[in-house]
């Protein structure tokens, strides 16, 4: 059943989306040199500390690896909806 | 004092030697005198794809071992006979006897009366790679839309940052505007939003490519197909001009497909 799900996911997208979503996660790990278990574990524990002072929605937070002036930058876009009350 | 440009890439088979022998003659055709150099040791084949294999006496490591000068081991293009030079690689060699010294005192010295030195590399990331690189001011990486071919030239570019090389731009080859259009292939874009470089060309998937190499003629030099136009409008871009890029999104490219 859920196998099926998936499956007509996939379907649906173009071979061109879905090369482009491989390849974007396959440079993730290349770059940062993370296996995607680590990958997962590194963000949810950045999560964890900003968590602890910020009010964020984790379901939206984009990751991305880039090259800006030869230098490797890891970027992290966290939507942020409030501060803590026990900060102010 | 001319510049070199390595042709380079991370997955083999992409098109360097193919991109190097056309773009070699394209620059040749804009009046600037050009050696294309093979520095695919143990596997030479630009001179073939050049229809120059029964010309070759003396290769790049006979002059980088003292056999001979630079200038017996330059062979003259059959067409562009006082403008595009092949220096050829050798054939009993490995790419571990490869001096990189060597290679990179006679690079500068061939730059001192030539404009452009293009250096077509072999595959993978090891010696070879190191040589061709090394005396290179700067680097073409050579993609074709696919997953394996971008995931292995991002690899190259973090390589290429590390090194003295000013400027790194990307060429697309065999962009197959029918798949694009069916949205069955990597776009353009996309490739470039995640190698985060310059994008100098963009080459159909064409099957005379395969044809002229086979009969050793240099495809940039005889036609006037949308490829050939492709190569032409790249080595402008190397030249410095502002040349808008082909639409094979939007178009396609009939003139490939209709009579001819
Ligand atoms: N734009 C193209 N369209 C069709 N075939 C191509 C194109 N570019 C290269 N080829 C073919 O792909 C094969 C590999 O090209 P080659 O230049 O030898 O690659 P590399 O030097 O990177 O190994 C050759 O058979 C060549 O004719
Ligand atoms: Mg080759």
């Amino acid at each position: 059943m859920i196998r099926d799900k998936i499956m007509q996911l996939f379907r649906r997208k173009s071979s061109r989306t879905i090369a482009r979503e491989r390849l974007k996660f396959i440079i993730i790990q290349d770059r940062t040199l993370l296996s995607p278990p680590l990958l997962t574990a590194m963000k949810e524990e950045m999560l964890d500390v900003i968590n602890r002072y910020l009010n964020i929605n984790r379901k939206h937070i984009k990751l991305s690896v880039e090259r800006r002036n030869k230098k490797t930058v890891l970027e992290i876009v966290i939507p942020v909806e409030g501060i803590k009350k026990k900060n102010v | 004092m001319g510049r070199s440009i390595v042709v380079t890439s991370g997955k083999g088979g992409v098109g360097k030697t193919t991109i190097t022998a056309n773009l070699g003659a394209s620059l040749a055709r804009l009046k600037k005198r050009v050696v294309v150099v093979d520095m695919d040791i143990g596997l030479r084949n630009l001179d073939v794809v050049m229809g120059l294999e029964n010309k070759i006496v003396y290769n790049i490591m006979d002059v980088a071992e003292g056999r001979c000068k630079i200038g017996q081991a330059l062979i003259k293009d059959r067409y562009l006979t006082n403008s595009l030079f092949l220096l050829p690689a050798s054939q009993m060699h490995t790419k571990e006897d490869i001096d990189i010294k060597k290679i990179t005192e006679i690079i500068r010295t061939i730059k001192e009366s030539f404009d452009y030195v293009l250096i077509d590399s072999p595959a993978g990331i090891e010696h070879g790679f190191n040589s061709a690189v090394a005396s290179a001011d700067e680097a073409l990486v050579v993609v074709t839309p696919d997953v394996s071919s971008v995931r292995d030239a991002d690899r190259v570019i973090g390589l290429l940052e590390n090194r003295d090389i000013e400027a790194t731009s990307l060429i697309v080859n065999r962009y197959n505007s029918e798949l694009i259009r069916k949205k069955k292939m990597l776009d353009v874009k996309s490739i470039l939003d995640v190698l985060g470089i310059d994008l100098i060309g963009i080459i159909p998937d064409d099957n005379e490519v395969i044809d002229f190499s086979n009969r050793g003629e240099i495809l940039a030099l005889h036609r006037n197909s949308l490829t050939a136009k492709a190569f032409k409008n790249t080595a402008k871009r190397i030249e410095g001009d502002d040349v808008p890029f082909l639409d094979f999104e939007r178009r396609g490219f009939f003139g490939l497909f209709g009579k001819r």
